[in-house]
């Protein structure tokens, strides 16, 4: 065959193979064995460069600092800096200490079986909300699962490999959430917005809502259970066609900085999700 | 075969280096796609074949560390690796200005055709001004050449000496 040939070839096959993955698998959670295979590969590295960037960081920022110091104070220098480093490795354990306290606290609070993971990694490109987590379906993590801290809900599991799982964070656009503003009990859904805010919508035109609510899950989407935590009401507008409020919603998590998550380990069904159990005030 | 573990190699390195590092560096949204800098590297340097595979395999790996639907950065890579192989083909690439020019143009397109199929594939709103988003990951993709092309072409030197790759 001439190489013309097989090279047009061979691009068409690899083209069309990924096309055919691109429109198969818009709403199905890939956890076949490939996908096993290369979470598998690549947990231990992320997890291997994550554990030593964490412990490199502080020597390393004690050793810049350090540089050019004279020779007359270089024992002293020398004992400032493990004093420091010493320091910085206490004050991150007592940082360590506190979320895993409150990680407890919430693990008494919430009715559910949990599982606390760590994050190891972001999303790879940059285009998607979404953190992996160090727990997958081995420890029973599996899709469409809530994820939260004390603060608030974080995202719902995306993929789940045996290995690590996947998280897709509220503010990511093709995330939405059954919500409750929890002084009016109004109803409203939100969805990322791609910002770090996330975006309330259909909303009664009464509601009653100001900057500062606090907005809960209502538990109605089959995903999250009711009460949780989501953001504050940053502003209120009238939606473009005008027939409904929308808010912008802060997270109440700290989306950026979480180390530690709650996996809740309940799909659809686990929660109670009746309608009208919520009494307004 | 010695073509494609030297880009399957680096590429899976700067896919390791975009989710554990780069996030503390630049702001998530905006850390440059050093993956698709190496699949543009490949295009524009290495053996087509070659470098059809590692631009699939790069992408399907990127899919799944990150939450797009499997087969949309396998596709982007795709478009990519074929985009550069052809400037390289008909175009001296040994001058840093062209190579910087298609990664633009690589960057691009690719960040287009993601933000295309995230709406293609469902109504979702994206509250930043999206082309201003697209341009200033593009500009910094694209800056990170000045660092990624030595470093590539100085490994690949040193990889061809080594094992006796072309």
């Amino acid at each position: 065959m001439p190489r013309s040939i097989r090279d047009i070839t061979i691009a068409v096959i690899l083209t069309s193979l990924g096309l055919i993955m691109l429109f198969s698998s818009f709403d199905k959670g890939q956890s076949g064995t490939f996908v096993n295979l290369i979470y598998s590969v690549f947990k231990p590295v992320d997890q291997f460069v994550t554990f030593v960037q964490k412990r490199t960081a502080g020597i390393f920022n004690s050793y810049v600092w350090l540089v050019g110091v004279s020779q007359e104070n270089r024992v002293l220098t020398e004992e400032v800096r493990l004093l420091r480093t010493e320091i910085m490795s206490l004050r991150e354990k007592e940082l360590e200490n506190r979320r895993l306290k409150k990680i407890l606290d919430l693990k008494s609070k919430l009715d559910f079986p949990t599982l606390v993971a760590q994050i190891i990694g972001e999303d790879a490109s940059g285009l998607f909300r979404t953190v992996l987590v160090n727990k997958g379906s081995d420890d029973g993590v599996l899709r469409d699962m809530p994820v939260t801290v004390p603060e608030g809900i974080v995202g719902k599991i995306n993929r789940s490999s045996t290995v690590m799982a996947q998280v897709i964070m509220i503010t990511d656009p093709s995330v939405s959430v059954d919500c409750r503003v929890e002084r009016t009990r109004e109803r409203g859904l939100l969805s990322g917005s791609y910002s770090y805010s996330c975006l309330l919508q259909y909303l009664s035109k009464e509601a009653q809502i100001k900057q500062g609510d606090l907005v809960v899950t209502s538990g109605l989407d089959g995903i999250f259970p009711r009460g949780l935590a989501v953001g504050t009401v940053e502003s209120v507008r009238l939606s473009e066609h005008g027939l409904f409020l929308e808010a912008t919603v802060t997270p109440t998590a700290r989306l950026t900085e979480i180390e530690e998550v709650v996996v809740v380990l309940g799909t659809q069904g686990g929660f109670s999700m009746e309608s009208g159990l919520e009494r307004k005030p | 075969m010695k073509d494609l573990f030297f880009c399957l190699v680096f590429g899976s390195v700067s896919i390791i280096i975009q989710c554990c590092v780069l996030g503390k560096i630049f702001p998530m949204e905006f850390k440059p796609d050093l993956t698709l800098l190496v699949v543009v590297w490949v295009g524009l340097k290495g053996d087509y074949v070659s470098g059809l595979f590692s631009a699939f395999f790069l992408g399907i790996i990127e899919d799944l560390l990150s939450g797009a639907p499997l087969g949309l950065f396998s596709f982007i890579y795709l478009v990519a690796y074929m985009f550069s192989a052809f400037v390289s083909v008909n175009f001296d690439v040994d001058q840093l200005g062209l190579s910087w020019l298609v990664a633009i143009v690589t960057s691009f397109i690719s960040f287009c055709l993601v933000f295309l199929a995230r709406w293609l594939g469902g109504q979702v709103m994206f509250e930043l001004p999206i082309i201003e988003f697209i341009l200033i990951k593009t500009i910094m993709t694209s800056l990170c050449l000045i660092v990624v092309k030595p470093l590539l072409d100085n490994s690949w030197r040193g990889y061809s000496r080594l094992i006796g790759a072309t």
